[in-house]
C-alpha cells in the first residue's frame, strides 16, 4: 500500500521533467531559427553589396586592359584580365554562387571587345565594348543582371597652315572626348612630317609651340614648321585614365 | 476518488507551467534585440561601401595603394567616415599577403562588436592589380 501510494507521489515529477524537456526543445528550436535567419540575412546582404563592388570592377578593368592595349599591349589582354577578376570575385562571394560571365563585343567596328583606329582622317578612337551578365544564388534570393560596358577615348583633330614657302604657322584644334563626352587630356605631343624624308619631327619650345586649354576637352595649338604644303599633323594624346589615342590631320594653306 | 484527492503534483505543474511561458515571453524580446543587430549591420555594410566606392570610383583608391601612400588613405578614411566610428583598413594583395606595412586605423578599437567589409579594388592602369581591401569599422556603444 505504501510503495503505490508513493508512485502515486510522483505522477507529478513526470509532468514536470516532460514540461521541461519540452520547454527546452522549444528553445532550442526558436534559437536554432533565430540564428539561421540571422546568418541567411548577413550573407545575402553581403551578396547585394557585391553588386556595385562587381560594376565598378568590371569598369576598371576594362579601362585598364584598354590602357594597356592602346600603349603597345595586346588586344587579348582584356579577356585575361576580366577572367581573372570574375575568378577573384567568386572566390569572395560569401558561401553563394556568384557567376560573372562576359562577352567582348565582336559586332563591327570592334574585335575581341577592341575598337582602335587612329586615322588619317583628324579622328582617332581606342574603345572598348563589352556585355556582362552576373548570376546569383544566394540563400535566400536569386538574382541575374545583364549590363553593357562602354569605355571610349576619342580625339578629332582639325587645322589649317599659313606663312611664306617651307615657313609655316600651323593652328589647329583637339578635342578629347570619353564614353560620357568631352574629356580632359593627361599629356598632348603634337608631331609633324618631314616632306622631304618622311619622318615624322616632334614639336617642342623650339617651334615656338603654344598650348591654349579651354578646360573642357578641347585645345587650340600653334606651332612653327619647316614643311612644304601640305603639313601634315599628328597629334598623340594619353588622357586621364593613361589612354592612348592619336590622330593624324592634313592643315591645308590658308 | 483518490486520485481527484491526490493534488500534491498539481501544484508542480502549474509552477512548470509558469516557468515555461516566463521562458518563452523572455524569448520574444531577442528577435527584437536581433533585428537592431542587423540594422547596425546594414547601415555599417552601406556606410563601409559607400566610402570605398567614392574613393574608388575615378582609380583613385587604387592608386594610392600602388604608391604605398598608407598615411593619405589613413586620412581619406577620417574624414570620409563619422568621428564616432573605428576603423581598420588592411589591403591584401591576390595572395593574400598583407601589403601595408604601418597599421591604418584610428586607433583602438572602442567596441568590441567589430564588422568587416571586404572590398575588391581593381587598378585602372596599364599593369593590372587587384587588391582585396578589408575596412573593419566599430561605433562608440
Amino acid at each position: 500500500m505504501k510503495l503505490r501510494h508513493r508512485s502515486k507521489g510522483k505522477s507529478g515529477q513526470a509532468l514536470i521533467v516532460t514540461s521541461l524537456i519540452i520547454t527546452l526543445l522549444l528553445l532550442s528550436a526558436v534559437y536554432y531559427v533565430i540564428e539561421t535567419e540571422k546568418s541567411l540575412v548577413n550573407n545575402q546582404r553581403l551578396i547585394d553589396s557585391n553588386f556595385p563592388v562587381a560594376k565598378l570592377g568590371t569598369r576598371n578593368t576594362m579601362i585598364s586592359a584598354l590602357a594597356n592595349a592602346s600603349n603597345h599591349g595586346a588586344t587579348a589582354v582584356l579577356t585575361e584580365d576580366l577572367n581573372r577578376f570574375s575568378s577573384i570575385l567568386r572566390n569572395m562571394s560569401y558561401g553563394a554562387e556568384f557567376d560573372l560571365s562576359f562577352a567582348p563585343s565582336n559586332s563591327a567596328p570592334y574585335q575581341e571587345g577592341m575598337w582602335i583606329s587612329w586615322g588619317k582622317d583628324g579622328s582617332g578612337v581606342s574603345s572598348a565594348y563589352v556585355s556582362f551578365s552576373i548570376n546569383t544564388s544566394g540563400p535566400m534570393e536569386n538574382y541575374h543582371s545583364e549590363y553593357e560596358m562602354n569605355i571610349t577615348t576619342a580625339l578629332h583633330v582639325e587645322g589649317v597652315s599659313t606663312g611664306e614657302g617651307e615657313e609655316k604657322t600651323v593652328n589647329f584644334t583637339c578635342a578629347v572626348y570619353d564614353e560620357n563626352g568631352p574629356a580632359l587630356a593627361n599629356e598632348i605631343n603634337i608631331f609633324y612630317q618631314n616632306q622631304t624624308d618622311g619622318s615624322w619631327l616632334s614639336v617642342s619650345s623650339s617651334n615656338d609651340l603654344a598650348v591654349l586649354d579651354f578646360g573642357n576637352g578641347t585645345y587650340s595649338i600653334s606651332f612653327h614648321a619647316y614643311s612644304q604644303q601640305p603639313v601634315e599633323v599628328s597629334a598623340q594624346i594619353h588622357d586621364m585614365r593613361y589612354i592612348f589615342v592619336m590622330a593624324n590631320v592634313t592643315c591645308t594653306q590658308i | 476518488m483518490r486520485l481527484l484527492n491526490d493534488k500534491r503534483g498539481q501544484m508542480r505543474v502549474i509552477e512548470a507551467f509558469f516557468a515555461s511561458m516566463l521562458l518563452l515571453s523572455v524569448l520574444t524580446l531577442i528577435p527584437s534585440q536581433n533585428n537592431v543587430k542587423n540594422a547596425s549591420d546594414q547601415n555599417l555594410t552601406s556606410t563601409a561601401q559607400h566610402v570605398l566606392l567614392t574613393l574608388d570610383n575615378n582609380g583613385y583608391l587604387s592608386k594610392l595603394i600602388e604608391n604605398g601612400s598608407w598615411t593619405q588613405i589613413t586620412k581619406c578614411l577620417q574624414a570620409a567616415l563619422p568621428p564616432t566610428m573605428w576603423f581598420n583598413l588592411t589591403v591584401l594583395n591576390e595572395t593574400n599577403a598583407e601589403m601595408n606595412d604601418i597599421p591604418m586605423s584610428s586607433g583602438n578599437p572602442i567596441n568590441e562588436e567589430i564588422f568587416s567589409f571586404d572590398y575588391l579594388c581593381v587598378n585602372q592602369g596599364p599593369s593590372y592589380a587587384i587588391y582585396l581591401i578589408r575596412l573593419q569599422l566599430a561605433v562608440v556603444s
